[in-house]
């Protein structure tokens, strides 16, 4: 249940990064797409599909800020968070270089799906090179911004263990 | 290869995100209005930490701006310079055209900006996504704004009168902010007309286009083949009854014609004549268009 509090806190707060702060950072201006990164290390933390399902939510409440369809970061986000999710079952060990990689990944994957489904539900100019330019850059910025948020997200995301947990005798 | 229970039970749940998210889709884009009353709920719900964090960033915000473009602003104002005679001549021109329109609206007793009532906002953030072009205001319905308002600033004066530019639409709306589609979105149209000459010119539709700054107008006339889009002319609104747009307000101007294969359509690209990214201050109207007769 408080595991629950804490992801709802993540999706709240990677709202309001996402519609005010990252409004500012913006690199040959485009910005990171900081609740993809948090389904990128919820994924990864805890399999395929509290990752889909995490995603979609993620994506669902950042949509409600947007002028795209409704909908659309939602199904971007949760086909990545799954598939992130299958990579991760695959993973043997974890390196350094696992934030940064998988957010650059993740986030030209995503996006890919995103300018893909875009194009297929008839939102204009979304199969070109300008919005392929789009991606690579946000993905760049992905990475970048990938080690600060999977600690936070990652420690959010681990399940409590209060039942299970050693306890020392007094 | 083994196909287990868990395997099964997660392949379902994609294939069920995925079919709701189309879905979701298909109803935003047929204009549900249960979509929009969660967007107006979850804008109300964010608003006051949304604000609470402009409040914070934003002067700090602008302040890094100013410390790390100073070598930038030097480099830019050079660039500008040049950029000055270039844009003179297209005043020049635009000027001429918008005191023809002054005088055809006169003529035509058409109803302008001033007819409407209108709300005065801040931009709080511009976009917030790389795919879309919008940007917040600090007003929402409590202040009688509505979805599909226009939205725009004083542009150029001329002979004393102070034209009105149209920046956007209202998209979405919540009790305290508006979020407002730019008119360079691509997902942004508007029945629009030149002004050309002695009189207006042809007419068509002004829309955004993906990865550019400027917008398309495109000529929707039988006669297409005697139109000339030249340097400089302006396009306003048409104000059809079927839009929520006033006449009249200044769209942009031609910078250029494009080829289009079509023999009954001839495109051109208009330049915004406010700079979309700085804007600080907007005018929603409370513009009803006139009854069908």
């Amino acid at each position: 249940m408080i595991r629950r509090i804490r992801l709802g806190f993540v999706v709240l707060a990677c709202v309001v990064l996402q519609t005010t702060l990252f409004t500012h950072l913006r690199i040959d201006g485009v910005a990171p797409d900081v609740g993809l990164v948090a389904v990128l290390a919820v994924a990864y933390e805890d399999g395929a599909e509290t990752g889909a399902i995490y995603g979609f939510i993620m994506g669902l409440c950042i949509d409600l800020f947007l002028t795209t369809p409704l909908g659309l970061s939602a199904l971007s986000f949760a086909i990545t968070g799954y598939a992130v999710g299958v990579f991760q079952a695959g993973v043997v060990r974890t390196t350094p270089w696992l934030a940064p990689v998988l957010g650059g990944v993740g986030g030209l994957f995503g996006g890919l799906v995103f300018l893909t489904a875009g194009a297929i539900v008839g939102q204009p100019g979304f199969l070109s090179f300008s919005s392929l330019r789009i991606v690579v850059i946000a993905a760049l910025y992905d990475a970048l911004i990938a080690p600060l948020v999977f600690p936070i997200v990652r420690r959010a995301a681990r399940r409590d263990e209060t039942s299970a947990t050693w306890r020392i005798r007094g | 290869m083994v196909v287990t229970r868990t395997d099964r039970r997660r392949r379902f749940t994609l294939v069920l995100l995925v079919v709701t998210s189309l879905a979701l889709v298909s109803l935003d884009e047929q204009g549900s209005g249960l979509i929009d009353s969660a967007r107006t709920l979850a804008q109300d719900v964010v608003a006051p930490v949304q604000n609470l964090a402009d409040d914070v960033i934003n002067p700090t915000a602008d302040w890094f701006d100013g410390l790390g473009r100073a070598n930038e602003l030097q480099d830019e104002n050079a660039r500008l310079r040049s950029q000055l005679n270039d844009a003179r001549s297209e005043v020049a021109s635009a000027k001429g055209s918008l005191a023809r329109l002054d005088e055809l609206e006169a003529i035509l007793d058409l109803p302008d900006v001033a007819d409407a009532d209108g709300v005065v906002a801040d931009v709080v953030t511009q976009r917030a996504d790389n795919f879309s072009r919008a940007f917040r205001i600090s007003k929402g319905s409590s202040s009688g704004i509505a979805k599909n308002m226009p939205v725009v600033v004083g542009a150029a004066s001329v002979s004393g009168n102070v034209r009105s530019a149209l920046v956007g639409r209202v998209a979405s709306v919540s009790r305290t902010s508006a979020l407002v589609e730019r008119i360079d979105d691509a997902n942004f149209g508007v029945g629009a007309q030149l002004v050309q000459g002695t009189g207006f010119g042809p007419k068509g539709t002004a829309s955004g286009q993906r990865g550019s700054n400027l917008l398309r107008f495109s000529v929707i006339d039988n006669s297409t083949t005697s139109v000339v889009l030249k340097k400089g002319d302006v396009v306003v609104t048409l104000g059809s009854i079927i839009e929520s747009y006033p006449p009249g307000l200044v769209v942009g101007t031609i910078v250029h014609e494009v080829g289009v294969s079509g023999a009954l359509a001839r495109d051109g690209e208009l330049r915004p004549v406010i700079d979309l990214d700085s804007l600080t201050v907007v005018k929603v109207l409370k513009y009803s268009p006139p009854a069908i007769p």
